[in-house]
């Protein structure tokens, strides 16, 4: 089985957008690329100083300024993992319904949070408090996509709808795992790890950990946008990427790689959210056009800004009578739709 | 020819596999049968009680009949150095399980239908549902529980004694301020309690005034919630002794509270706190030092 199948871009890839300017993978300069860059950081930069106002009908202070930023910049670190881990995946597999939740990244890197939180941290491989359980979802997340690669691909091709596969599976897998570790927990750390798993940002997110998950964030973007280009000739198929000079098996590895790192970032600054790396690639993709430069580029920000927004939308509903919902809770209630909506299409194209 | 060559390792490798995938499975089957099989009954005097709530164990122990007790659930507190079978959860039973245990009373707090096939396999087993979501339900459930076990007299002066120092405490506190209390299950994103809950019942009773009373449940909340509320009293409960001094800190350390900034934070570990049992009467008094501190150790939680 081959990867050789006529290129299906994700839905919409193949479509420039309005905003693209018609402009093609090769009509590019660094200086549109800067530019890029400043206005989506101005975009988020913009909804950032939003949410910082809401709920608008508390005084603000600077106390209350700062419980907000305190959770703004995590969810819009995790936003942007989440985003750009979404956009490689959905390249690399040529499919729109990838992401790192459907992969099983995400549970992976679940499992491996949890493990360390029920281990009590400190002693998790020689790193003590936030950084052992960061270290663990990244194993978590490592592991995992690599035992999904491993099953899916034969004979150094990959089966994009084969690795999908292995992944829902993998994912039921590990939610069998995750639940088991329910049961184990302590009485004390259950109610910690129940909040946490269903995808919420703390409020006391640790400055050491915010810098070590934004570091693995900003390095895992930052390898992944120099693959732009190599990204954008891989959607065309494995073998035409390979006659151009493209090393495909190191491109996939680097980018799972990367991927693993930056969902377990966001897995430890946020917790499982779901369908963000969905939502948002496919979002971007109809805003700029399927240049993976522009895409990789602007994902992230969007993502954080995406984030950001949905995290405010719950720090808001705390004061409805029900208290605050989790993030994960809303992303969910937007994502499965869309996931369907996605799914019906493509089933629709295939006809 | 060639391809079947290729072929034949592989296809012996896949025969293995499936060889070894066969003996784990008997293996596993053997080993749950033989866990199965093991003997699980507790030497217990009659009646021997299955408590499904760690509230409904306090009630039992307080009764003076932890000695009767076969199986509990995994967050009951026993006296020291006595342990019990965990039952597990209320919304699935676990019939056999149960059936092993040789209980003469379940007491639980959920749905009866829960318990049916648990009925059908022990239909000379009584299965009580008892509520302790309010004052009035503690005391009916310890007369019920008491009556059940065949010691009614026990049960009405123990809920005699509960009821008559709640009372004393309500004259007390009836008149004169009522300060706005917070009660937080953890300081990052806390859990907090609704109107109509037990807790809530029992800081009116002492004399305080619940800033959650308007929310229904046990809703989640956060820091700006917290602030806009503007507490008076914090009182916190926490998972472990560990996290004491983290909560201390974090409640103290927001300076826009009327409570960090009188000092009136209180930290505790202790799990019975939230549970609705027959240790509501010091849970109480308790309440009522943290909410009208004495003037000589109001800053020294």
């Amino acid at each position: 089985m081959t990867n050789t199948s006529p290129a299906t871009p994700p839905s919409g890839q193949a479509k420039p957008s309005p905003l693209a300017g018609g402009s093609t993978a090769g009509g590019f300069t660094r200086g549109r690329l800067v530019a890029l860059a400043g206005g989506m950081m101005s975009l988020w930069a913009a909804a950032v100083a939003l949410c910082m106002l809401v709920p608008w009908w508390v005084p603000l202070t600077g106390e209350t300024l700062r419980l907000r930023l305190y959770r703004l910049i995590p969810a819009s670190v995790a936003g942007a993992a989440l985003s750009v881990a979404g956009v490689a995946l959905q390249s690399l597999l040529r499919n729109p319904l990838a992401s790192p939740e459907i992969l099983g990244i995400s549970s992976g890197a679940t499992v491996g949070a949890m493990l360390a939180m029920l281990a009590g941290s400190a002693v998790f491989i020689g790193v003590s408090g936030a950084g052992s359980i960061t270290a663990a979802a990244a194993a978590g997340g490592v592991v995992t996509i690599l035992v999904v690669y491993f099953i899916a691909q034969r004979r150094g091709r990959l089966d994009p709808y084969t690795l999908l596969l292995t992944g829902v599976i993998v994912t039921a897998f590990n939610g069998a795992i995750i639940m088991f570790l329910y049961r184990l927990a302590p009485p004390g750390v259950f109610r910690e790890i129940t909040f946490w798993s269903m995808g919420q940002v703390r409020e006391q997110t640790e400055p050491e950990l915010l810098v070590l998950a934004g570091t693995v964030v900003a390095m895992g973007w930052g390898v992944l946008l120099g693959r732009a280009k190599g990204f954008n000739v891989q959607s065309l198929g494995d073998d035409v990427a390979a006659s151009a000079g493209v090393n495909v098996q190191a491109l996939r590895l680097v980018s799972f790689g990367c991927v693993a790192l930056m969902t377990a970032a966001a897995v430890t600054l946020a917790g499982p959210v779901a369908f963000v790396g969905l939502i948002v690639p496919h979002l971007t993709r109809r805003l700029l056009g399927a240049d993976h430069r522009r895409l990789i580029l602007a994902a992230g920000w969007v993502g954080a800004t995406f984030l950001a927004l949905a995290d405010t939308l719950c720090r808001a509903s705390a004061f409805w009578r029900v208290g605050e919902l989790p993030v994960g809770l809303i992303t969910a209630a937007a994502g499965g739709p869309f996931f369907l909506y996605l799914l019906r299409r493509r089933f629709r194209e295939r006809i | 020819m060639w391809r079947s060559l290729q072929a034949a390792p592989f296809r012996l490798a896949w025969r293995d596999g499936l060889f070894m995938v066969k003996r784990i499975l008997a293996a596993g089957v053997a080993i749950s049968l033989l866990a199965g099989c093991a003997p699980r009954t507790q030497a217990a005097p009659h009646p021997r009680i299955i408590s499904y709530s760690p509230s409904v164990t306090d009630i039992i122990v307080d009764l003076g009949l932890a000695d009767h007790l076969v199986g509990v659930t995994r967050y009951c507190l026993l006296p020291p150095g006595e342990s019990r079978p965990v039952v597990g959860d209320e919304e699935k039973p676990n019939s056999e399980f149960i059936a092993s245990l040789q209980p003469d009373i379940i007491f639980h707090q959920g749905k009866g239908e829960n318990f049916r096939s648990v009925q059908q396999r022990l239909p000379g087993a009584k299965i009580i549902s008892v509520k302790t979501d309010s004052v009035a339900g503690i005391l009916d459930s310890i007369r019920t529980i008491a009556d059940a076990a065949g010691q009614p007299q026990r049960g009405m002066e123990l809920a005699e004694k509960i009821h008559s120092r709640l009372d004393a405490l309500r004259g007390e506190y009836a008149a004169g301020p009522h300060p706005r209390v917070f009660f937080a299950m953890g300081y990052d994103h806390p859990g907090t309690i609704g109107g109509g809950t037990y807790l809530d019942e029992l800081i009116g009773l002492v004399g305080g005034a619940n800033v959650a009373g308007d929310m229904t449940g046990y809703p989640q909340v956060n820091a700006e919630w917290v602030l806009a509320a503007r507490p008076d009293v914090v009182i916190c409960q926490v998972d472990n002794d560990s996290q004491l001094e983290p909560a201390r800190r974090y409640w103290l350390g927001l300076a826009g509270l009327p409570a960090a900034r009188s000092g009136r934070v209180y930290v505790t570990a202790d799990p019975r706190v939230t549970f609705y049992g027959s240790r509501i009467a010091q849970l109480a008094e308790q309440l009522a030092l943290w909410i009208h501190p004495p003037a000589a150790t109001e800053k020294a939680p």
